[in-house]
Parts: C-alpha cells; sequence; structure tokens
C-alpha cells in the first residue's frame, strides 16, 4: 500500500515500476497494488506532486509513504507572456493561489489579496456591496493620471474605468473561479507591459479543467450589520442650542419654536438595516477524453445595509484546454460571463443621514406630508416642498436607481510546439473584454425631492468593446556550455479600446432635462521582448524592451521604449552556502527599469484640437433662433508618456528546511513627466486647468513578507504570514521653469464651501498632504475659532499662513494572516495594521452653530456631539481648513476571522464537506473620531457604512 | 497596424475645427458659444471653468462682485468668501477673484479662437465665400465682446493681460499689461468696429450694434479718469449723446417691463440683453441666480410673486439703498412714489446681523412673469426666461448727464434726458429736476434708484470716489455693521493668487 507520509491515507493512482525493467502498475482507490517482483528488486514509486521513491522488496507487503514536494520551491509564478519557477524569478513578484484563499468569506477579487501582500494596499471604499475598492501597489506613482495598477485576466489587459451600472470593475470575475492572483510589484518584471505598468501588474488567472471528474458546491449566507455610528445631539440638546444661538433670527426662531422636541428621531438608524446575501457556486471540472474542462455557475445576492441598495449577481465560466498532436498545440479558451444587477443608493441620503433634523419623524401621518408620499418633507408656507434639505428616508426609498450590466472577458490562446526546433513555441492569443449596460433612475412626482421636476425619468446606456491580439515566439534552450539556459521571448501585441455611452433624463411627463451621448476609443500597439539567461542554474539575468504606440498622443509622442533588465543569484547554489544547514534557500535579485504611464482617466484624445457639441438646454436665442453651443476643447499637442525609472534590490530566502521563507525588497521609482492636471496662465488654453506633462515624483520603499510554518505536525499545522511595506513619496518638481515661489497644485475638494481645496501638491512633500491653518488653543486645550497662528508673521492671517500638515496615506501598512488547522479544524485569521494615515473629518469640520440653520434656507440640520465639544460657531473657509480637523486615524483592522470543520467521506468516499463560519470586519482599533479611518484620498465625507458581517459557509465535494 | 495609432474623434457631436467651420450653421454655433458666454455655465455636457459651475458664470460672479461690495445688496449666506464680497474686502484666495479673473480670461480665449477660424482667407478657403458678409459682422460682434470682457478685466483687475487672435493655444506665458495699454486696446478695438457693426435696431435681437460700441465707449472714457488718470468726459458726452441722437432706442414706457420674461418682446430700451430660457438656455448662473437668490424660499406668495420656486434666501437691499427713495420702514416704503423701489418689507430693515435674511428689504425687481401676468415657460420653476439688460440706454442718459456735470458737455441739453427718467419712475413732473439740482451726488444717487441690481455699482461708487471712503456709508462696509472706510487698494481687484503663482509674469495688484 501507498500512503502519504503526513495523513497516512491511501494515494490511488501511483504509479509503480520495477527498476530495469517495463513491468508496472498503478495504486487503486485505497492505494493498494500488487505487482509481480522477485525479492531484491528495486521498485520506483513515483506520483506528480510526491517526491518519487526508491525501495527494495524484501517480502510479499511492500508498504511505503510518499512525501508531498516542498510545493513554495517549485510553484510557479505568471509574468505575463509566460511563467517562470518562483526561484527563478529575477523580479518582485508575489503570488496568492486559490488553495491560500480563506475558504467561507463572501468576497471580491481585490478581498482576496487585502493585508496578504507586502507592497499592495486594499482600500475599502466603504461597505456598500456596489463599491470598488482602490489597490495601490507600491503607492502608486503618478499624480493626475491613473495609479490603478493593470489588471490582466487570462492575459487579457482589462479597462480600469468603470462600467456604467456596475460599481465594482472587478465585480464581474467570481473569486471562486480565480486559481491565482499574481502580483508584479517591480519595473523588471513590469517593464514587459511597457506603457501601463507603473503601478504595478495583477495578473489573474482562472482554474482550469483537473484530471478525472470533480464536483464542487459552495453556499455562503451572511447577515451584516451595522456597527457604530456618528454620535448626534438629541433633539432637546439640539433645540436648546439653536435657540439660544438663533435667538436675535426672526426667520430662524420660527422654524425653532416649531420643532416638536418629543420626537428624537435618530436618522442613521432610520436608513440601515441588517442585511442578508447569499452566495451559491457550483462547479464541475474534470477531462472527458482529451478534453480537461471546467464549468462553473455562482449566484449571488448581497443586500447593503443602507436601506434598498444591493445587487444580484449571476456569473458563468467555461475552460476548456485540449491539446493535440502529441501535445505540440495547446489550447486553452476562457469564457466568463456575468450578469448583474445593482440598485444604488442616493449617496447624498447617507450623508443627509448623519446630521438631519431629530425633531422629525421619518413618516408622518400629517395630511400636509401626504402629497409626498407621506414622508416627512420641509414645506414652505402653503404647504409646497422646500428645494432643500430632503428626507434621507424618502431619498432611498422613493428613488428607484437601478444598473444591469452584461460582461463577458474571453480569450483563445493557442500554443504550438513547433517540430524539429527543440524549444521554439508560438503563441497566439486572441482576447475580448465585453460589456453592455444601461440603468434607470426613476422618482415619482410626488417623491418630495422631486415635486418640482414632476419626477425623475434618467436612463442611461453604455457599450464597452475592448479587442486584443497578442502574438509571440518563444524559445527555451539549454546548453551545456556553462550550464547555461536560454528564454527568449518576442512578440506583437494590439489592443483596442472602444465606449459608447448615452443618457437621457427626463421627469415623468416626459421634458428632456439633458440628453447627451458619446463614444470614444482608443489603440495601443506594442513590440515586445524579452530574455531570460541563466548560468549554472546559479546567475539569472532577464533583460526586457517593450515599444509602445498610444493613440492617446500625437505624432512622434506617440511612441515610447521601456526596458528593464534584472540580475539574480543564487546564492544557495554555492559551496560556502549550501554548508550552512538552516538555510534552504537564498537568492540576491537586482533590477532596474523604465515604464510608462498613458491612462489618462476618461479622456482618450488629450492632445487633439477639436470641438464639442452642447446640448439642448444649453442653447442660445440669436434673433429668435435657438443655436446649440460648440466649445472648443482644452488640448496639450505635445502631451506625451509619463515615465517611471525604477530600481528594485530584493533576497528571498527560506531556513529551517524551507518553514521560514519571505523576502524583502526596497526600491526606489522617479517618475518624471508626470501627466497633470495644473492650473495654467490664464487665457492660454480652453480651460483653466490642462493636462499636461509637468513635474517629478519620487518614491521609495520596503517590502517585507515572511510566510513561517510555526507548527507542523501531523494533526496540527499553523503557519503565520506577515507582511509590511513601507512607503514613501515625495513631489519633487512641479512647474516647468525653476520657480522657488510657486506653493504647489490645489487639490482636494470638501464639503460645507464651494471650491475649497484641503489638499496640496507641493514639491519635497508626499501627494495630497493636507493644506491647512494651524489652529490656536486655549490653556484647557479647547482650540480657540477663528484663531490660527500668524505663520508668515505678516500680522494678519490669509491664505500664506496655511503649511503643509501630514497626508493620507500611510507610510507603514502591515498584514498579519494565520491559517491553523488541527485534524479536520481550522481556524483562519487575517487582519491589517495602517500607521500613520491622516484623515481631514469633513463631517465633524462642516458643522458649525451656523449650520443647524444654515444659509437661513428655511429647514433645521443637527450638529454632531463634537462640535459642542468645539463650541464652532460660523463656518467660514478658514475654519474648514484648521489643522484641528486633520487626525491621526491609524488604525488595526481585522478583516476576518473564520472557524471551520471538514467531513470527510460522508456517504461515500468521494463527498467530502467544509463547514465554516466567518466574521468580516470584525473589529477596529483606531483613534479616528470619524466614523471609518480608512478613507483612501483622506477626506472623510459621504462614506458608505462598512458593516460586520457573519457568514455561513458549505462547500461539498464530489 | 501602428496606423491605427491615429485616431480622430469617432463621436459626431467631437469633432475637429475645420468640421464645425465647414457648414455654414458652424459659424451660427460658433457665435451663439460666444453670446452665450456671457449666460451659460458650459455647454451642458462640461462647464467652461470646473469645480461648481453655477458659481463660475459670468453674470453670478460679476454681479455678485458689483452689487455685494456696494451699498445695494448683501449676502445672507455663509459660503466662503462671501463675506468678503459684503464687506469690499476680497482677497487675492478669494473664490469670486478667482472666477471672474477666469471668466475675464477664457472668454478672450474662446473669442480669439473664433476670430482665429473665421478669418476671410479661411472662410473662402472652405469655399464658403457666399457667407463671408455675414461672417464679417459676426468677428465685429465678437471683437466687441471681447471689448467688452477686457474692459470688465480692466474695470475690475486693471493689469491683465490681453490675449488675441495673434497667441495661439499654448503658445509662451501671457505679458502683462498696464491698465493705460488696456485702454488703449479696448478703445482702439470699439473704435475700429463702431464701423463694422449693423446700424443701430437693425440687427437681430440679442446681437450688437453700433449702439452697442458706442455705449461702451461712453463707459470706458466716463472712467478713463479711474483707469488712466485721463480726462476723456468729452468723448463720454459724445458717444453717449451718439447713442441718443442716432439711434431709435427709447424707454420702455413702463420701469417694470425692462425686467419681466417678456423683455425681449418689450424691448425698446435693452442695447444689449443677456439671454436667458426656461427650457432651453438654462443655467445656474444669469438670471435664475440673481432671482432665486433674491426670494424667500419659505414664502410661497412671494415665490408666485416671482415666477420661481427656487427660493435661496441669499440677497437682500440694504437699507442704504432703501434710503435712497427715502424709504425706512413699511409706511414709507407703501406710501414712495417711485415706482423703481420694487421692494418687499421684511422683518427688520436694519441689518444687525447680515447672516440673517429676514433682515434688510426683499427686492422683486426682476420676475419670471411676463407684461400680461403669465409665469415663464420652465415647468419646474427653476430657470427664468427674463433677459438680463447689460446695455440699457437709461444708463446711456445719466452717463449723457454725468458726463456733461463733469464738464465734457452741455449740461442743459442733458436735463430732459434725466427728467425722461424721473417721470417714468413716478408716472408724473412734479419730481422733475433742473440743471442746478444735477449735483455729482445727485446723479451717483439717481443711478443707484434707476439701476440697482443690475450690475453697475462697484463701478460707479469707484468713480465717484465712494467705494473705499469713510464719506459714504453703508451697512457692513468694511466689516462693520453701520459701516466704516476701507483700504484704497479695494478699488482694485487683487489678481487671484492662482494666477499670479501660474504665470511668473504677473505682478499682483499694489497693496495685496
Amino acid at each position: 500500500k501507498v500512503t502519504d507520509s503526513k495523513t497516512g491515507e491511501g494515494l490511488p493512482g501511483v504509479s509503480v515500476i520495477v527498476k530495469g525493467t517495463t513491468t508496472g502498475t498503478a495504486t487503486d482507490i485505497n492505494g493498494a497494488y500488487s505487482i509481480n517482483a522477485s525479492k531484491g528488486a528495486t521498485l520506483e514509486f513515483s506520483f506528480v506532486g510526491y517526491t518519487p521513491l526508491s525501495a527494495t522488496v524484501e517480502g510479499a507487503i511492500l508498504n511505503v509513504k510518499l512525501v508531498e514536494a516542498t510545493k513554495t520551491i517549485d510553484e510557479v509564478v505568471v509574468i505575463g507572456y509566460g511563467s517562470v519557477k518562483i526561484k527563478d524569478a529575477t523580479g518582485s513578484v508575489q503570488a496568492v493561489s486559490s488553495k491560500n484563499f480563506t475558504k467561507g468569506m463572501a468576497s471580491s477579487p481585490q478581498e482576496l489579496i487585502a493585508g496578504k501582500l507586502s507592497g499592495v494596499t486594499v482600500t475599502s471604499n466603504g461597505g456598500s456591496p456596489t463599491s470598488s475598492p482602490t489597490i495601490r501597489i507600491r503607492g502608486g506613482s503618478s499624480v493626475s493620471a491613473s495609479n490603478d495598477p493593470l489588471i490582466v485576466i487570462d492575459g487579457v489587459p482589462v479597462d480600469n474605468n468603470a462600467i456604467s451600472g456596475v460599481g465594482n470593475a472587478l465585480q464581474s470575475i467570481n473569486p471562486n473561479d480565480i486559481e491565482s492572483i499574481n502580483v508584479l510589484k517591480d519595473a523588471s518584471s513590469t517593464a514587459i507591459y511597457g506603457a501601463r505598468a507603473s503601478n504595478g501588474v495583477i495578473i489573474i488567472t482562472t482554474k482550469k479543467g483537473k484530471s478525472g471528474f470533480n464536483v464542487t458546491f459552495e453556499s455562503k449566507n451572511s447577515i451584516a450589520t451595522p456597527t457604530e455610528s456618528l454620535e448626534v445631539l438629541s433633539s432637546k440638546e439640539l433645540i436648546d442650542i439653536a435657540k439660544n444661538y438663533y435667538a436675535s433670527n426672526s426667520q430662524a426662531m420660527a422654524v425653532i419654536n416649531a420643532a416638536d422636541t418629543k420626537v428624537n428621531t435618530d436618522w442613521q438608524d432610520a436608513i440601515l438595516r441588517n442585511a442578508f446575501s447569499s452566495d451559491n457556486n457550483i462547479s464541475v471540472s474534470g477531462t472527458k477524453g482529451f478534453l480537461p474542462y471546467r464549468v462553473s455557475l455562482g449566484y449571488t445576492k448581497q443586500d447593503g445595509i443602507v436601506k434598498t441598495s444591493g445587487l444580484e449577481r449571476t456569473t458563468m465560466a467555461v475552460n476548456l484546454s485540449p491539446t493535440f498532436f502529441d501535445k505540440s498545440l495547446s489550447v486553452n479558451l476562457n469564457l466568463k460571463g456575468t450578469y448583474s444587477e445593482n440598485r444604488f443608493n442616493q449617496a447624498g441620503a447617507i450623508n443627509e443621514s448623519l446630521l438631519y433634523d431629530p425633531t422629525k419623524t421619518p413618516k408622518s401621518s400629517d395630511p400636509k406630508y401626504q402629497p409626498y408620499g407621506g414622508y416627512f418633507t420641509w414645506l414652505d408656507n402653503a404647504g409646497k416642498p422646500l428645494k432643500f434639505a430632503y428626507n434621507p428616508l424618502s431619498q432611498l426609498e422613493q428613488r428607484y436607481d437601478k444598473g444591469y450590466a452584461y460582461r463577458s472577458i474571453g480569450n483563445l490562446q493557442l500554443d504550438y510546439k513547433i517540430p524539429y526546433l527543440e524549444g521554439l513555441k508560438a503563441v497566439l492569443n486572441l482576447g475580448y473584454d465585453y460589456s453592455k449596460s444601461n440603468g434607470k433612475v426613476y422618482a415619482s412626482e410626488n417623491a418630495g425631492f422631486a415635486y418640482y421636476d414632476k419626477g425623475i425619468n434618467n436612463k442611461y446606456d453604455q457599450e464597452k468593446k475592448n479587442e486584443l491580439l497578442d502574438f509571440y515566439f518563444n524559445y527555451n534552450k539549454p546548453f551545456d556550455f556553462l550550464k547555461s539556459n536560454l528564454d527568449i521571448t518576442a512578440g506583437y501585441s494590439w489592443q483596442h479600446f472602444w465606449r459608447s455611452e448615452s443618457n437621457d433624463n427626463s421627469n415623468i411627463p416626459g421634458t428632456i432635462t439633458s440628453k447627451s451621448d458619446n463614444k470614444t476609443e482608443n489603440y495601443l500597439v506594442s513590440f515586445f521582448g524579452r530574455v531570460n539567461y541563466s548560468i549554472f542554474d546559479k546567475y539569472l539575468l532577464t533583460a526586457t524592451v517593450r515599444r509602445d504606440g498610444s493613440s492617446r498622443f500625437q505624432g512622434d509622442n506617440q511612441w515610447g521604449t521601456f526596458p528593464s533588465a534584472a540580475i539574480a543569484w543564487k546564492l544557495d547554489q554555492e559551496e560556502i552556502f549550501k554548508n550552512i544547514p538552516v538555510l534552504s534557500s537564498l537568492k540576491l535579485r537586482a533590477g532596474w527599469g523604465i515604464t510608462g504611464q498613458q491612462d489618462i482617466t476618461n479622456n482618450d484624445y488629450p492632445a487633439l484640437a477639436r470641438y464639442t457639441y452642447g446640448n439642448n438646454t444649453h442653447q442660445y436665442p440669436l434673433g429668435g433662433t435657438y443655436y446649440n453651443v460648440i466649445t472648443p476643447v482644452a488640448y496639450d499637442a505635445n502631451l506625451k508618456w509619463e515615465e517611471t525609472e525604477s530600481y528594485n534590490v530584493g533576497l528571498d530566502f527560506g531556513v529551517f528546511n524551507s518553514r521560514i521563507t519571505g523576502s524583502v525588497d526596497l526600491y526606489y521609482k522617479y517618475t518624471s513627466d508626470l501627466i497633470n492636471n495644473i492650473a495654467i496662465p490664464a487665457g492660454t488654453n480652453f480651460a483653466e486647468n490642462i493636462i499636461t506633462n509637468v513635474g517629478n515624483f519620487e518614491s521609495r520603499g520596503i517590502d517585507l513578507n515572511l510566510t513561517g510554518q510555526v507548527i507542523n505536525k501531523k494533526d496540527l499545522n499553523w503557519s503565520l504570514t506577515y507582511v509590511l511595506n513601507y512607503n514613501k513619496t515625495k513631489i519633487k518638481k512641479l512647474t516647468l521653469l525653476e520657480d522657488p515661489s510657486f506653493v504647489g497644485n490645489e487639490v482636494g475638494g470638501i464639503a460645507g464651501a464651494q471650491n475649497n481645496n484641503i489638499q496640496l501638491n507641493a514639491v519635497g512633500n508626499p501627494l495630497n498632504s493636507f493644506y491647512v491653518f494651524k489652529q490656536v488653543y486655549d490653556q484647557n486645550g479647547k482650540p480657540i475659532e477663528s484663531l490660527y497662528e500668524d505663520l508668515n508673521g505678516d500680522g494678519k492671517i490669509d491664505g500664506k499662513d496655511r503649511y503643509i500638515y501630514k497626508s493620507p496615506y500611510a507610510p507603514v501598512t502591515m498584514g498579519l494572516n494565520s491559517a491553523l488547522t488541527y485534524k479536520n479544524w481550522m481556524f483562519n485569521f487575517s487582519g491589517r495594521l495602517s500607521l500613520g494615515n491622516y484623515v481631514y473629518n469633513n463631517v465633524a469640520s462642516k458643522s458649525t452653530y451656523s449650520e443647524i440653520f444654515p444659509n437661513n434656507l428655511g429647514f433645521l440640520q443637527n450638529i454632531p456631539r463634537s462640535t459642542v465639544k468645539t463650541g464652532f460657531k460660523t463656518l467660514t473657509s478658514n475654519l474648514l481648513k484648521s489643522d484641528y480637523f486633520v487626525e491621526n486615524a491609524s488604525f488595526f483592522k481585522m478583516d476576518y476571522i473564520t472557524l471551520g470543520y471538514t467531513f470527510n467521506k460522508i456517504f461515500s468516499t468521494k463527498l467530502s464537506a467544509v463547514v465554516t463560519g466567518t466574521v468580516q470586519n470584525a473589529f477596529v482599533i483606531t483613534n479616528y473620531s470619524g466614523l471609518n479611518p480608512e478613507v483612501f484620498n483622506g477626506i472623510d465625507n459621504q462614506v458608505y457604512p462598512t458593516p460586520r458581517t457573519y457568514v455561513l459557509g458549505l462547500t461539498l465535494n464530489f | 497596424c501602428t496606423k491605427d495609432l491615429d485616431v480622430k474623434p469617432i463621436d459626431p457631436d467631437d469633432v475637429t475645427a475645420e468640421v464645425v467651420y465647414s457648414k455654414p450653421e458652424g459659424y451660427s454655433q460658433g457665435l451663439a458659444k460666444i453670446y452665450g458666454l456671457f449666460s451659460l455655465t458650459g455647454d451642458g455636457i462640461k462647464g467652461d471653468i470646473s469645480g461648481d459651475e453655477g458659481f463660475s458664470g459670468f453674470l453670478r460672479v460679476y454681479w455678485n462682485i458689483q452689487e455685494l461690495t456696494s451699498d445695494n445688496a448683501k449676502c445672507a449666506w455663509g459660503d466662503a468668501g462671501i463675506d468678503q464680497l459684503n464687506f469690499g474686502q476680497l482677497s487675492p484666495e478669494n473664490q469670486f477673484v478667482y472666477y471672474m479673473y477666469y471668466r475675464v480670461m477664457l472668454s478672450a480665449t474662446f473669442m480669439n479662437e473664433y476670430l482665429r477660424q473665421t478669418t476671410e482667407d479661411k472662410v473662402k478657403g472652405r469655399g464658403l465665400g457666399n457667407i463671408w458678409p455675414d461672417v464679417q459682422k459676426y468677428r465685429a460682434e465678437v471683437r466687441f465682446l471681447r471689448a467688452y470682457i477686457y474692459w470688465v478685466g480692466l474695470d475690475l483687475f486693471g493689469n491683465i493681460p490681453v490675449v488675441t487672435e495673434a497667441d495661439q493655444i499654448g503658445a509662451g506665458l501671457p505679458i502683462q499689461k498696464t491698465q493705460k495699454e488696456v485702454f488703449d486696446f479696448v478703445e482702439k478695438e470699439l473704435l475700429e468696429v463702431q464701423n463694422e457693426l449693423a446700424a443701430p435696431n437693425s440687427n437681430a435681437y440679442g446681437r450688437v450694434d453700433k449702439a452697442a460700441a458706442w455705449t461702451l465707449l461712453a463707459k470706458l472714457y466716463l472712467n478713463a479718469e479711474t483707469y488712466i488718470k485721463e480726462k476723456h468726459y468729452t468723448d463720454a458726452y459724445t458717444y453717449a449723446k451718439k447713442v441718443i441722437t442716432e439711434s431709435s432706442y427709447k424707454l420702455q414706457n413702463n420701469y417694470a417691463y425692462n425686467f419681466l420674461a417678456d423683455n425681449d418682446v418689450n424691448k425698446s430700451e435693452i442695447i444689449w440683453p443677456i439671454a436667458s430660457d426656461g427650457t432651453r438656455t438654462q443655467s445656474f448662473a444669469n438670471l435664475t441666480f440673481i432671482m432665486n437668490s433674491s426670494t424667500n424660499g419659505g414664502d410661497a406668495a412671494w415665490k408666485s410673486a416671482i415666477g420661481l420656486q427656487g427660493g435661496w434666501n441669499g440677497n437682500r437691499g440694504t437699507a442704504k439703498l432703501a434710503e435712497l427713495f427715502g424709504i425706512t420702514d413699511k409706511a414709507s416704503l407703501e406710501s414712495c412714489p417711485d415706482k423703481r423701489a420694487m421692494f418687499r418689507m421684511l422683518d427688520d430693515i436694519k441689518m444687525n446681523d447680515w447672516k440673517t435674511f429676514v433682515q434688510g428689504v426683499g427686492i422683486m425687481k426682476f420676475k419670471n412673469i411676463t407684461s400680461t401676468g403669465a409665469v415663464g415657460s420652465d415647468p419646474t420653476g427653476t430657470f427664468p426666461d427674463t433677459d438680463f439688460p447689460m446695455l440699457r440706454l437709461a444708463d446711456v442718459y445719466l452717463m449723457y448727464a454725468e458726463a456733461a456735470v463733469r464738464g465734457g458737455g452741455d449740461v442743459d441739453a442733458t436735463v430732459p434726458f434725466v427728467n425722461d427718467i424721473r417721470k417714468r419712475a413716478f408716472g408724473d413732473e412734479n419730481h422733475n429736476v433742473a440743471k442746478a439740482d444735477l449735483t455729482l451726488d445727485f446723479i451717483l444717487a439717481e443711478r443707484g434708484r434707476e439701476l440697482y441690481y443690475e450690475a453697475t455699482r462697484r463701478t460707479d461708487l469707484v468713480r465717484f470716489g465712494k467705494f473705499t471712503s469713510a464719506d459714504y456709508l453703508w451697512p457692513w462696509k468694511g466689516g462693520a455693521k453701520d459701516g466704516k472706510a476701507t483700504d484704497v487698494k479695494y478699488n482694485l481687484l487683487p489678481l487671484p493668487y492662482q494666477e499670479v503663482g501660474s504665470n511668473p509674469n504677473m505682478k499682483q495688484n499694489p497693496g495685496y
């Protein structure tokens, strides 16, 4: 009998051969075998994934235990137009494969990697099922151009721009179909993607058919509950303060005196709920004749904790991976399809709920509210709605905002080993990413917020096509000379992006309020090549070059060349290290490369002089005829690539028989000719700011990851993974000419005042640094309203007294993942620590006593309890910019805790089941006073509350 | 496949200049854009200036700067920068300064593009020689409008660059000009185009004619002493007189008709209007702003009287404005013989707290109601049909008198025109004035009564030396409840710090 050394279970299908003969057999389903061999003969046992074993026949029974091969060492990572063994990789590449995905989590693809990879930060964008988290690899390298990494799904680089009617672009990939997620971080590994590689590359590979016949069914059911709420005043407290503050304002007093303090509505509570979700997946994989196949089907229904929000999604994936002509032609066909329905909530409703007047009930039987569906509505003295401060609950329940989207991503890859030329193959990859979506926003004429507009009946449509053709040759040949190995790839890539969309807004009687449509496209054409060369399996060299052309630029600026080079030295192969017993692997890597950036969000023609036609509501009459206006659009004819030059030095190591493995990388990135949206001198273009190449930007940092098998026993396994990233960014240059008096470009618009910004991009500082006044405090440490330090000492407080204070981006992030198994039990958790990220609390800053009856508009608003603490009375643009509101929002977040149990051999030998219980977003530890410390750009305003989710999961394998 | 990279926009609404101007209607659409710059904030898809689109519209920001800094009106909103407007003390960081400046320069840039694309060579080269005579007229109008926008820049900011069609897009940094250089440019342009513009009253409604150029010349010359310390009162007198004698514009019989939803019909007095339309010419910047912001949203009767449902509770007149009409309380309002006082009593005419909307006087000069009492066309009650009079004959009459009083001509000849205005205001001749009454103080007060809320007040106060001085105070001038003198530097607005930061050729105005 042949058994697994660890589990002791029988191994079926193990090949057993009598050494030196052709006599052989295979083990049966229980691992048993019988073979004719004479005493003293040697039997050879081999099985995929296990270390081969030889044993001498001494009697009638020969039981052997096969040891599972140490996987980590031979694992393969996908690197773009090919793959490489991790031990031979020269760049900074990390992978998470499906076996490391935690079972039982209701998740999106992004969550599969959150906190698992060093230098990869995933910031959730609130807790909405339809929102999309932001992914940054090593902090990004651009200012105004996109900082999103390039995402490649089964060889198809997908468009990162949102699909109308879908909140989350990656939502259309079912996490259960993902086999592995590889992240390329440094330039030497990303440069093969040239112009799109500056922000790193995420390569998602989906599952393929396996041998045999397997069925997996997975079902997850969860309940999400709201966690924290903003502390606001009770009705009585509010009215007491208001009466005092507004004593001399007769208009305000009339409204205040009419308020009913016996009512004390918690508006946050009123719009939130416990939300149920169900996620069910079934997959069938196997091999039928020559055809390995995998088919999966998934259905998800997820409700959001904000009332009415949620999504429904059906996914399907098919993979066929046959080989022909004696394995010389490999075919890999992937087809993925998704249909989703998303119901969006009015973002403003969440914000309004924080500070809505507590003296009003959400719904009322008072006849004056009956024309508006019974929802409380602020009314004028004739019983008609005011055009402000709409009831948050009515904005959710009386507004129907739904998106419907089909998306399909697919590719056909033909991999042909050219006969008679050993080591040469040609690869053709044809891919597409297609989506068609539409949406509808509807509100009836009796909704208070749509009363004057006579209802809302808006429609939108979008169609997107992304077509891809890659063709490349790969030549891989070992040479005896220096025991070297040569691996050359050279090819061509063509990609076309096309998008068409339309909006048709009208009211219920059919009056068109606005109508627009738009079509746009862009092309990328590239030539690329890569050489991997190794000597004595010890010294590894990689060089790549890619030449990219982008239709977004004009003339000579269209083309850019992006080279890279890297070397690695497998120190563990040197005699001196071979003699260190604790050391199982050691590799030193160094790389350099230049990558590009051309992804200018929503603008495919930034360098082209053009005109656009206006719509029918913005006509102008001349002599009684209404003309649609034509407007010249701002452009920069000389716009070109942004370039990032980066350096990376890394060390991969394994000790104690690879029980502890890890890597550490140091990197430096320098981006020049930043694609930057900057203010320009008036009179030089058709806008007050344009997208142009100006400025330089650097980032440097350390990535560390460590995986340890803390316990590795037969019944008890415990592994821990720890990742750390230290990242520091600095703007080096922002103007074309040297101009020391230039303060910087203001960014980061805030609520509370029109056109006010809280952040600055300034030379010598991180991106989006807060640009604020220095608050003055009294002896008791209480901030003094409207008193700021006169930093430039000119005797007055004006814009010149603002200073740069902190950045929204954490310099240090860490992740800790633990996986513990004891017999059939498993216990996993994953947490993230973010240190030194600052958040501007806009919810607090825009709330002063003067906002209880804001702008005399006729309605009351609540204020947070924090406002009573400061006692700030009047909202001014200076007050909004006080550094008092910039808070240290460092946090530790326990992303999930899972407990599971595996039932083997139920009913029949083939059926096994895993039952899991998971708490997602289990707890957050932070000093931040707002609702959620995790705010990507550091301005906390209007965030969908993050729920805590309890998930019960069941996985069945047949 | 590398040819794929040479893309042209595939959207039929997204085209190159050559496509636009290959058809005759392109020239009208381009002209509509230029005129529309004064009413619209963008094209409905994208705003001309990013940020809050409504805020950046020409009339909204110009009106705010002209009226809120003056004795006419104060805004009760707490929005950033409004306190500085109410106090007449704008700083380089103020967002209204920013929007005003960029609106001026951006408008000029659009106008330059039109002039570049419509030269005789280009039009004929496109085989459109038959429309050249029309295009020539369009070009003269665009040059007038450019002179106007640079006049606004001169009046408010003084030392601004003058960018023309000779400056290509994306070319080097513009050079700052002195007030004298800007003045000379505006004067030269107006003197040239007055010959090319249509004869007075002969152009289509909404488009300018010779009378517009003369009116603007009169304004330019009347203020010359402020701008360049040169007296041009004779020139001001001459051009005001030209409008009066060489055109058939005449006073509207009913003062109020100038400000109603059908003032495109009752247009005899309006030399150049900024058009609005409730459904087709929508903007949160034109009269939409002035009317909604001056109305109490909680007061249904008030909203109905105006014909709009916005009710933004922002702007109302000051006690000083009421005082020009002799109004101090409810009784004196009801008995006021001057029909121009279209006021509404609020809780307290005194403005002890500028942030309380119901203090001061409600202003109901502009209405989205026609002369026959019908409500304007927008079913949602947001956008009015009412056009804003940019240049109006009554203003010319008063400039005529002022130029004479300031030594530019025969005062006697101007007295009847002042009395035409008075007769219309009072409905009788009992309030007529004589030559001796025509003092500068009287003229400033009369301009206040006739032209309040029409975006001329700040310019007038500066010209009369009253904008910053201690001898003429109004509520909240300088930030004091009863008003106080402010620094003389405020006679000229600061340049926005963004411009001084991004163009090293620009020097901040004195004192800032």
